[in-house]
């Protein structure tokens, strides 16, 4: 075998040798020098007992002077005693009295003795004297031994030797016992090693298989997808039609029964696209392909949505619905709002479905303040209904599983909400949980973290009331609780009443004492009394008018006041900015009394608005709408849709018609279908992009069944500017509408104004914006020159969320357009924006002046 | 039976030494008799104290190297000088140099019972050792007869191989010295 230091055996032995010679040299080193000094101390015992035993013998002899005696005591010593080479005894006068000496270690005796026992040490010999004392301890002489180191040093380094001797031999044997098991060793790791090659290449295999496996789950779920969008596309087509059809027939003049029918075709319709988007919901979660689009939205407005989807349900089941939310919560936010509506909905209105006339309290708060730039929400949905079996409580958020059977039946659903929720909630950052509320009932709480756009809280600013005193009446402790705290933050005496009789008796005592209420409000439903015969008594007992209002929900409101003559309404849930609006307003009664809130709830605004921006303020003006659409029921919901005074809609029924009309018409706006005979959508807007036409800068909206993000991103690749998916209905047709076609959102430059004492916040940052404007168009035109995406997606960015915030609609929505482009790095076409940007503004500077000019 | 005594008559009283005592016998009562006369110097040493005690177990030693000197030769008894009565451990031995005394003397005659020179010189060597421990205690009474006494064992020693008969008479001047000794202490005691 040839040394390779490599080689474990040798890189173990080597060492290991190295260790044990050095372990033996100290040892052997170590013995050597205890020999050593063993060796010194016995010849000075033995010599020193040998000289004491001599001393002790001939001090008689001495006294007796016989030196025969002596040499014969000298000659024993030195025959019994064999390291004993020589011994003298002296008398007391240094004479020699016996002696035993060999010629060649006489000259060791020359000197004289002193009289002391001492030692003369020689390279091999030690010579020892002991005075010999007698009785009296008087010295007698002195006897001098000669002894021989060389014999015992013999012995000594003969032990010495045979130690290093059986210490090479041991070592040699260790050397050949570690040398076998370093072999030993050697054989397992190449046995390990050829069991780990066998193992590696199973995994290899295993893994082959596995990727084989995985290539095919993978393939499979994309067709699981594939198959979701086409089934999503093939149902909502249909439903869609059902859905807008039933919505223009419920805008006609129908009789009772065929109203109450078409209703439960809506409702039917309703639910069966709710089932439809908890499916694709679920699975998209499944897939792991739920994404969040993360826009600016108004917190109020998502709440707001929600509370009246559910009082409409509240009202139907007799159930109190309180809304409690925390002031300190910014108005606008970052987020999903359509996630943040539907885990709320859901929640809350499983509460609502739950519950038979009982009550269902959602609390909104914000447990910490602010960090960067992230709000934390936290939503509470406590109810007094029929609460969950503990067994259910375990897999209440699991898929497909409802507490009982039964509920399917009863209430309906897939059982896919709870789960989908606790998803969603956990996908923002959140966590979805239930506990048992006391003494019956469910309360679920979910956090929700949410971007921070402004510092402003909700609050709105300071205002004076008109009115200063109130009397609440309300029969449920939370809802007048509530109610109470929203009226305390802007009115200094609110007084409130459990029951009719009461508030009849304090309302007629406060005027009695002078001091009568300015506002009197009463709970609709309140217990046996009802709101209306409460209010009636009041009428009767007091002297003058105060004005008497009925909190109900929104679907009563025109009952109570046409009917119940109540003076005005509040809608329940009481929410706060419906109190300060109420509270801002002078109550004017007349015949026929208008209920209030039609005054407050602003209705969508009219598309008309945007299209006189685009040309002018008049009533003539047309919005131009080219409608590309193949599916007949689709052409007849969309126009309905649209149908409304100032909108011109042009419509055709496939993409080449689409090109051939554009030759003559220049619409503002285009709304197409994706899914078209012949020339598809996508087909028809690339070739409307590339093309010389007028309308080649027109907005295109893409509308189609598919709800999947992929549809959206082809969509955008094929040059249009954004998408709806269908059912669309008319609402959100007309906000997408106005979202393209408004200039100048005046509705967002009230508010602002508002914000300010002097009313003039729209005027500076208007201002600041379209001075800014022909820079960043300018700025932005030399990023896509030098092709900086990113420095382009920033100010686009920028540009969208200024934009949007100052109502800019139009610039906003195509800076959002070309940020989501270079998101998914379509920059293709992107060199083309510059160019709508510059005309977006001149007529935004255009409809500025105008503003103006009316006294803006 | 007349003719029986004639016999005994004849033949004469056994020696006890001769007759009990063989080589052996001899060889390990000269022994007993060097360690005996390695254990006086101690002894008398520690008979200087008042009543001079003795640990009985030492006495006993004493007693049993007596007894292996005895079957050959005659010797004196440690119990006859011992007085062990007051205690069952210790016994005291007020007259201890008289013991020894009689013992070197004892010894003095053992010279006779071997032919062998060198071993009746070694019997010489060993009551002068004996001699040399009753002379430390001897000398410090201011005895006058030790000096004298060293020169007649000196005097024995040279004689004892070449000339029996001086070696006799050396040891009867040794004996009447020691006697002379004993008489003055006697006589010093009565005068106190």
């Amino acid at each position: 075998m040839k040394f390779s230091f490599s080689n474990l055996r040798y890189q173990i032995l080597i060492p290991f040798s190295a260790l044990l010679i050095m372990l033996a040299g100290v040892m052997v080193w170590r013995i050597w020098s205890e020999q050593l000094r063993f060796l010194e101390a016995e010849i000075e015992s033995k010599g020193d007992a040998v000289a004491r035993a001599l001393a002790k013998g001939t001090h008689s002899l001495i006294l007796l002077g016989d030196a025969d005696a002596l040499e014969e005591k000298l000659k024993e010593v030195l025959e019994f005693e064999a390291d004993v080479t020589a011994a003298v005894i002296y008398g007391v006068d240094g004479k020699v009295l016996a002696l035993s000496v060999p010629n060649h270690v006489a000259g060791l005796f020359a000197n004289r003795p002193k009289f002391k026992n001492y030692t003369d040490d020689f390279r091999d010999y030690q010579l020892r004297y002991r005075t010999v004392l007698d009785y009296l301890d008087e010295p007698l002489g002195i006897v001098g031994i000669l002894i021989d180191k060389k014999r015992l040093a013999t012995v000594t380094h003969n032990t010495v030797k045979n130690l290093a001797i059986s210490t090479m031999a041991i070592l040699a044997l260790v050397g050949f016992v570690f040398t076998f098991f370093i072999s030993r060793i050697r054989m397992l790791g190449e046995t390990l090693e050829s069991r780990v090659e066998d193992r590696t290449r199973e995994l290899t295999e295993n893994q082959k298989e596995l990727s084989l496996a995985r290539d095919a789950a993978m393939r499979s779920s994309e067709l699981k997808s594939q198959f979701l969008a086409n089934m999503s596309h093939e149902i909502r087509t249909p439903i869609n039609g059902v859905i807008g059809i039933n919505a223009l027939l419920l805008e006609r003049e129908l009789d009772e029964k065929t109203r109450e029918l078409a209703n439960t075709v809506d409702r039917s319709a309703q639910a069966l696209l709710g089932v439809i988007n908890d499916i694709l919901d679920f699975s998209k979660i499944e897939a792991g392909k739920l994404e969040f689009d993360l826009l600016e939205f108004k917190f109020k407005e998502v709440l707001s949505g929600v509370l009246d989807l559910l009082s409409m349900e509240a009202y139907r089941k007799n159930v109190e619905l309180i809304c409690r939310i925390d002031r300190r919560i910014p108005s606008l936010l970052m987020g999903d709002s359509g996630r943040v509506r539907q885990v709320l909905l859901n929640i809350a209105s499983n509460a609502v479905k739950f519950s038979k006339g009982e009550s269902v309290d959602i609390q909104v708060s914000m447990p910490d303040q602010p960090q960067s730039g992230i709000v934390r929400l936290k939503f509470e949905i406590r109810d007094t209904g029929v609460g969950i079996p503990k067994k259910f409580q375990e897999r209440l958020f699991s898929a497909f599983d409802q507490a009982d059977g039964s509920i399917t039946r009863e209430f309906g659903g897939t059982g896919l909400g709870l789960a989908i929720s606790k998803s969603l909630a956990e996908k923002m950052g959140g966590e979805l949980s239930f506990r048992e509320n006391e003494p019956k009932g469910s309360i679920f709480e979910f956090q929700l973290n949410l971007g921070n756009v402004e510092l402003r809280p909700m609050e709105p600013s300071h205002f004076e009331s008109i009115y200063q005193r109130i009397l609440l009446v309300d029969d449920h402790a939370g809802a007048l609780e509530w109610a109470e705290t929203v009226f305390r933050e802007s009115i200094q005496v609110v007084l409130s009443a459990k029951s009719g009789g009461k508030a009849v008796k304090m309302a007629m005592e406060q005027e009695e004492g002078g001091e009568p209420f300015d506002l009197i409000l009463i709970d609709m439903h309140l217990g046996e009394e009802q709101g209306r015969f409460v209010k009636a008594s009041l009428r009767e007992g007091l002297e003058a008018f105060v004005p008497i209002g009925a909190m109900c929900f929104i679907a009563e409101a025109s009952v109570c006041i046409d009917k119940h003559g109540f003076d005005f309404t509040l809608n329940k849930p009481v929410k706060r900015e419906e109190v300060e609006s109420l509270l801002r307003s002078k109550i004017v009664v007349s015949l026929p009394k208008k209920p209030i809130e039609k005054k407050e709830i602003t209705p969508h605004k009219p598309v008309e608005e945007g299209a006189a921006q685009t040309e002018n303020d008049s009533e003539e003006v047309h919005l131009r709408v080219l409608l590309v659409e193949d599916n007949e029921t689709n052409q007849i919901v969309t126009q309905g849709q649209l149908n409304f005074p100032g909108v011109h809609v042009e419509m055709v029924s496939s993409g080449k018609e689409a090109l051939e009309l554009l030759k003559s018409y220049n619409p503002h706006i285009i709304l197409m279908d994706c899914q078209l005979p012949v020339l598809d959508g996508y087909e028809t807007s690339r070739r409307i992009r590339k093309s010389g036409l007028n309308a080649r800068d027109a907005v295109i909206v893409a509308l189609t069944a598919h709800a999947m993000k992929e549809e959206r991103i082809k969509c955008i690749k094929a040059g249009m500017d954004d998408h709806l998916s269908k059912p669309i209905t008319k609402a959100i047709l007309r906000d997408k509408v106005k979202e393209w076609t408004l200039d100048l959102d005046m509705d967002r430059i009230k508010e602002l104004n508002s914000y300010d004492e002097d009313g003039s916040m729209s005027r500076s940052l208007m201002e600041g914006l379209l001075g800014s404007l022909p820079f960043l168009i300018e700025k932005m035109k030399k990023q896509i020159e030098k092709k900086d995406w990113d420095a382009l997606e920033e100010e686009t960015h920028s540009l969208r969320g200024t934009a949007k915030n100052l109502g800019c609609c139009r610039i906003g929505s195509l800076a959002a357009s070309i940020e989501l482009r270079l998101q998914h790095k379509l920059t293709g076409e992107i060199g083309n924006f510059c160019d709508r940007f510059q005309s977006l503004e001149g007529q935004l500077r255009l409809r500025w002046e105008k503003y103006k000019q009316n006294g803006g | 039976m007349v003719l029986f005594f004639l016999i005994l008559a004849a033949i004469g009283p056994p020696d006890p030494a001769s007759a009990a005592c063989s080589a052996d016998r001899q060889k390990n009562a000269i022994k007993s008799l060097t360690v005996a006369a390695d254990l006086a110097p101690g002894m008398l040493k520690r008979s200087n104290h008042a009543f001079s005690p003795f640990p009985r177990k030492r006495l006993e030693k004493v007693a049993k190297f007596e007894a292996g000197i005895r079957e050959c030769g005659p010797v004196p008894k440690i119990w006859d000088y011992a007085d062990c009565s007051a205690s069952d451990e210790v016994c005291l031995v007020p007259d201890i140099e008289r013991y020894f005394a009689e013992f070197c003397l004892s010894s003095l005659d053992w010279i006779w019972f071997s032919d062998s020179k060198s071993q009746r010189r070694f019997i010489v060597r060993v009551a002068f050792t004996q001699y040399l421990a009753l002379e430390v205690f001897w000398r410090k009474n201011n005895f006058k007869e030790t000096r004298e006494l060293r020169k007649r064992f000196r005097a024995l020693n040279s004689s004892v191989s070449i000339n029996e008969s001086a070696a006799r008479k050396e040891i009867a001047r040794i004996k009447s010295l020691f006697k002379k000794i004993e008489e003055a202490g006697d006589l010093r005691k009565k005068g106190k």
